[in-house]
């Protein structure tokens, strides 16, 4: 199976960079983690490792050349005789997937902290100033005295209301200003939304945490039955499961859920990789760490990109449901709402049941209603019978 | 040589004993772990220390070093009062903030004692100068070891004493070991008084062990000093019994040397020479009885005395002026 | 404030009229040092005591061996018998040779001996570059603020000198007196190249500056400068030169770092919100380190950039004219440090 080795993103600011050096050549056989290339980017010079052991099959880029983020670099092989040609049509059996061109949302490692001078704070508390709103006239952008001083003056002139300066955005503001433009630009999306009863879920995970709690494993959520549930069903539902560039479809064999993490200056969306593969509290830990490392501002390479589906809850808030936009170039997005104790018919009979409405998005270019109605109902049905979040184990997976 | 009364003679008696049993009562003391820091003791020399003080005035000054208890002694220090020093305590003489290495009682010419070696002796000779300076017919003294004789401080200080004709006598105390080094590796002559010479000045050598001969030659040297005829250089040859400080049990000298100078011990040397003079056994024994029973009350004293407060430790960083 | 009869004096002729007052006062004080009293001779390395051995005698202006270590010991011990020495170094620099009568004894007797002693001595140190090489040319500040016991002083003019060195003579602890080489103002072959030689108004009878206090020598509301001796002077050039810019730097005048008026200096950067030290001496753990930090404590939230220093790099005198001009603060530098100062730091 031949593999393409691609340029990541290094957290650079998303330029050019230069492929300084070879470190291994045609026909060499590497093992995963072994040093391939050295990459200068505008920050740091960096070695990238293998993903998966193999034999250079072809250098695409020699050295010394500046290209962009995500070219493909070389290919790897299992043996260098393999036939070495990409699938055109249908489905591509690859487990690596090409990041696209547009930027990923994230997040400085340095907590962006506001430059103000000791005076300058002090003074603009007193006068109930938020900093936020203040340009700052330094030589390095800090706000000193004199801008705070102006503030007032401009907040105290009759007639003239006080505006709120006007900042740039974060380079986070700005990707996510950039990827939901092109969303709802080029994408029709296409909604539909079940109302799915809960109680056996809530049940499940009941069993499934005191089991947790027992054998010292971590301990699912709510999100995490959802999140398994949506990917066993993305097994059998595979145009879900892909990218759409505008022209090409292109399914994937691994099924790696982005899950959107809401943070103060906005969210980040990392992957859990190949997310059928974990039994429910493997997942948990997975999506524990992942969430933890996105709020402390240190998700890895590793977490970001290559996502093929998205699933955002916004349960935790009073939201019954809302309409999420579509993460390019994947095709489908899942909307979680809060579960409610509500009123509903069973039998005939009233009873009351944790309730909660699901919107499922898709690009109507590449998934019809029937296809996402079919979908988002068999997700309804596992969750409302949640023991095959238990049963299916990785070796029922179906191609 | 001046003619000593009995009681001049005993009171020199008395001081060596004092600082003899003191020292050994307070390396008891520092076994018992109520002495902080160190101490450097003095036994042996104590021929030193007195035969020289006894031949100043009041008004003459000394100046001493790590290892001042016996001169401290000899100049009339109240035992109470470096007990509870060495025991770091609020009455000390120097309230617990000098130790045992800085000594001081101003009022009996105890000047404070120098833990840098060598240091105290161009500051003698300023204080010489001053009272020159001043007209006035006081003596500085300035004791060190034979360590110090190769520090640069000696040869700056004696020289600018010799070259000013300062009112000063530098005091050698050669016990031969400056720390665990014998002189011998430290110096290519055999006397530290040789040196005198370079400077154009007096170098005595006398036996340290012999008091009364220290107080011989000492009283010449003072007395030259206080006439205006400047500064000498008197080496007492002598043996310290114990290690350099506390912590050192001295394995670097031999049982034979150290054995050698034990027998020639300047105290029972000296009782020896007292009762070939007369004096009745029996005197000498009730001065011991009292020397103990001082110790005794200094040592309680010291023990049941209060820490100073640590407020004390902002105290007398500066002076005030004068009104 | 009137100054009674005042005569012209140059820094030189005020200090040793200072200490010409203090010797016919009290006969306690004298000096000592190396080349200080020869008749016919220098008067010192840089003229200060010039006649003082014609009025007052050879043995109160006493000359010496060439051993600092003696001459600041012997001051050591003659004021702790009573006596008000004014010893001195013919350079600044060789007074590392005598360190530990300095630290170890002259700071620390008051102390160890919980106040029996005093020294009242005081120890005149000609300091500063003067393009005669590395080991020439310090300004050792930094040295006595860090040693508790010491006093320090520095003026920059001749009224501050004489009547620094007066109170000085009259303090009861050890004063390390600095005193730059180029404003000694020394005339015919004693002038030192590229000297400032102030000269002004001194009054002729004794007075006293008092220790522990600054003086402002210009107003201003934009920034504070503090500098010292010879850095005073370019401080105040820049401030000439800022004003025209419409900038408006005050210039405090350091002369006294221990005592320190601390009081003083927060009230000036309460005013100015910036504060711009200038020092001589090189980067690392100089006066100005001590003063930035006590200020960043004092009046942080006064502050409207950061507190920056101005010194020699951390590099041992040069000598040639050209590096030396690298190595010191200069006008234009001081002038750019206050305009980066003006937009933030």
């Amino acid at each position: 199976m031949i593999s393409e080795i691609i340029i990541p993103d290094l957290g650079a600011t998303g330029g050019d960079v230069i492929l300084e050096k070879w470190l291994v050549e045609k026909g060499e056989a590497v093992i995963k983690g072994q040093a391939l290339y050295v990459v200068a980017t505008d920050k740091a010079t960096v070695e990238v490792e293998a993903y998966r052991d193999g034999v250079v099959h072809t250098i695409l880029v020699q050295q010394g050349e500046t290209i962009p983020l995500g070219t493909v670099i070389a290919l790897l092989a299992d043996s260098i005789d393999e036939a070495s040609e990409l699938v055109e049509d249908g489905p591509v059996r690859d487990t690596t997937i090409p990041e696209p061109e547009i930027p990923q949302i994230t997040r400085n490692r340095s907590k962006e902290r506001i430059l103000a001078s000791p005076l300058a704070r002090r003074i603009a508390k007193e006068e109930n100033l938020r900093l936020e709103a203040l340009n700052g006239s330094g030589s390095k952008g800090q706000i000193l005295k004199r801008d705070v001083i102006a503030a007032i003056t401009a907040r105290e002139k009759p007639g003239s209301p006080f505006e709120i300066l006007s900042e740039s955005l974060s380079p986070m503001r700005k990707v996510i200003a950039e990827r939901t433009t092109l969303s709802k630009s080029q994408i029709p999306h296409f909604y539909t939304t079940a109302t799915i009863d809960m109680q056996a879920a809530i049940e499940l995970r009941r069993q499934a945490l005191e089991l947790a709690e027992q054998r010292g494993l971590s301990k699912p959520t709510i999100n995490d039955l959802c999140l398994r549930a949506t990917a066993l069903t993305l097994r059998e539902f595979s145009v879900l499961n892909s990218r759409f560039d505008g022209d090409r479809i292109s399914t994937y064999q691994d099924i790696n859920i982005g899950l959107v993490i809401g943070l103060t200056e906005g969210m980040l969306i990392p992957v859990i990789q190949r997310a059928d593969q974990y039994d429910l509290y493997s997942l948990a830990a997975a999506t524990q760490r992942v969430r933890q490392r996105a709020e402390a501002g240190q998700l890895r390479e590793s977490d970001m990109g290559r996502g093929t589906f998205t699933i955002s809850n916004l349960g935790m808030y009073e939201i019954d449901s809302f309409t999420a936009v579509i993460n390019p170039p994947e095709v489908g997005i899942l909307a979680l709402g809060k579960i409610k104790e509500q009123p509903t018919v069973i039998d005939r009979m009233f009873v009351i049941r944790p309730l909660m409405i699901a919107t499922l998005s898709v690009d109507h270019r590449v998934v019809d209603g029937i296809v996402a109605a079919r979908f988002l109902t068999a997700i309804k049905h596992i969750l409302e019978n949640p023991y095959r979040l238990t049963l299916d184990t990785p070796s029922d997976s179906t191609p | 040589m001046t003619n000593f009364s009995q009681d001049e003679l005993l009171k020199m008696y008395q001081l060596m004993v004092t600082i003899r049993r003191f020292e050994d009562r307070l390396y008891q003391l520092f076994l018992q772990g109520l002495v902080p820091g160190t101490l450097h003791q003095y036994q042996g020399q104590e021929a030193v220390a007195v035969g020289v003080c006894s031949a100043l005035q009041p008004a003459d000054i000394i100046f001493s070093t790590h290892r001042p208890v016996g001169h401290g002694v000899a100049k009339g220090m109240s035992l109470k009062s470096i007990a509870a020093e060495i025991m770091g305590k609020a009455d000390g003489c120097a309230g617990g903030k000098g130790g045992q290495m800085h000594l001081t009682d101003v009022s009996v010419g105890m000047m404070p004692s120098n833990a840098i070696v060598g240091a105290n002796i161009p500051i003698a000779t300023g204080a010489a100068i001053g009272f020159m300076l001043r007209g006035e017919e006081r003596v500085s003294i300035s004791f060190f070891g034979d360590g110090a004789a190769n520090i640069g401080a000696f040869h700056e200080g004696i020289n600018l004493a010799a070259v000013k004709n300062a009112p000063v006598v530098f005091v050698c105390e050669n016990n031969q070991y400056a720390a665990s080094t014998h002189i011998s590796l430290t110096m290519k002559i055999e006397n530290v008084a040789d040196r005198a010479e370079s400077y154009g000045i007096p170098g005595v050598i006398v036996d340290g062990m012999d008091v009364m001969a220290v107080r011989e030659t000492a009283e010449k040297a003072v007395e030259r000093a206080r006439r205006g005829g400047g500064p000498t250089l008197i080496e007492a040859k002598t043996y310290r019994f114990m290690g350099h400080s506390r912590g050192d049990p001295g394995k670097y000298r031999n049982e034979e040397e150290l054995s050698e100078w034990r027998s020639r011990d300047p105290i029972p040397k000296y009782r020896a020479y007292l009762e070939a003079q007369g004096i009745d056994p029996l005197t000498l024994a009730s001065l011991e009885e009292s020397v103990d029973e001082r110790i005794d009350e200094a040592v309680e004293h010291a023990l049941a005395a209060p820490e100073p407060d640590a407020s004390e430790t902002y105290l007398n960083v500066y002076a005030e002026r004068r009104k | 404030m009137s100054l009674g009869n005042t005569t012209e004096m140059t820094m030189a002729e005020a200090l040793r009229d200072a200490m010409r007052l203090a010797m016919q006062e009290d006969p306690a004080v004298f000096l000592l040092g190396e080349d200080i009293g020869i008749k016919d001779g220098f008067g010192g390395g840089f003229t200060v005591t010039l006649g003082l051995s014609d009025e007052f005698g050879h043995e109160r202006v006493m000359d010496t061996p060439l051993s600092e270590a003696a001459i600041i010991g012997a001051a050591v011990g003659a004021a702790m018998v009573g006596m008000r020495p004014i010893a001195e170094m013919q350079y600044g620099d060789f007074v590392f040779v005598g360190m530990d009568q300095v630290i170890n004894q002259a700071a620390k007797m008051h102390y160890m001996s919980n106040g029996q002693v005093n020294v009242p001595m005081v120890l005149r140190l000609p300091v500063g570059a003067s393009r005669r090489g590395a080991q020439h040319a310090q300004s050792t500040e930094a040295y006595w603020m860090h040693t508790p016991g010491l006093r320090v002083v520095c003026p920059s003019n001749p009224y501050d000198a004489k009547g620094l060195l007066y109170a000085a003579i009259k303090d009861e602890n050890p004063v390390i007196f600095l005193e730059h080489k180029l404003l000694y103002g020394g005339k015919g072959r004693r002038k030192e190249k590229t000297s400032i030689d102030p000269i002004m108004e001194v009054p002729v009878d004794a007075y006293e500056v008092p220790l522990g206090t600054l003086k402002e020598v210009r107003e201003g509301q934009d920034v504070t400068i503090l500098a010292n001796m010879m850095m005073v002077y370019r401080s105040l050039t820049a401030a000439d030169s800022l004003a025209e810019e419409g900038i408006r730097a005050q210039v405090i005048d350091m002369r006294c770092l221990q005592p320190l008026d601390l009081d003083l200096l927060s009230e000036a950067v309460k005013k100015t919100n910036r504060v711009l030290i200038v020092e001589e001496d090189n980067l690392t753990a100089g006066w100005g380190a001590e003063i930035a930090a006590r200020l960043g404590d004092e009046v942080f939230y006064y502050l409207d950039a950061p507190i920056k220093r101005l010194a020699a790099p951390d590099t041992p005198a040069p000598t040639a004219a050209s590096l030396e001009e690298e190595y010191l603060p200069t006008t234009e530098k001081i002038i750019q440090a206050v305009k980066a100062l003006l937009e933030g730091g």
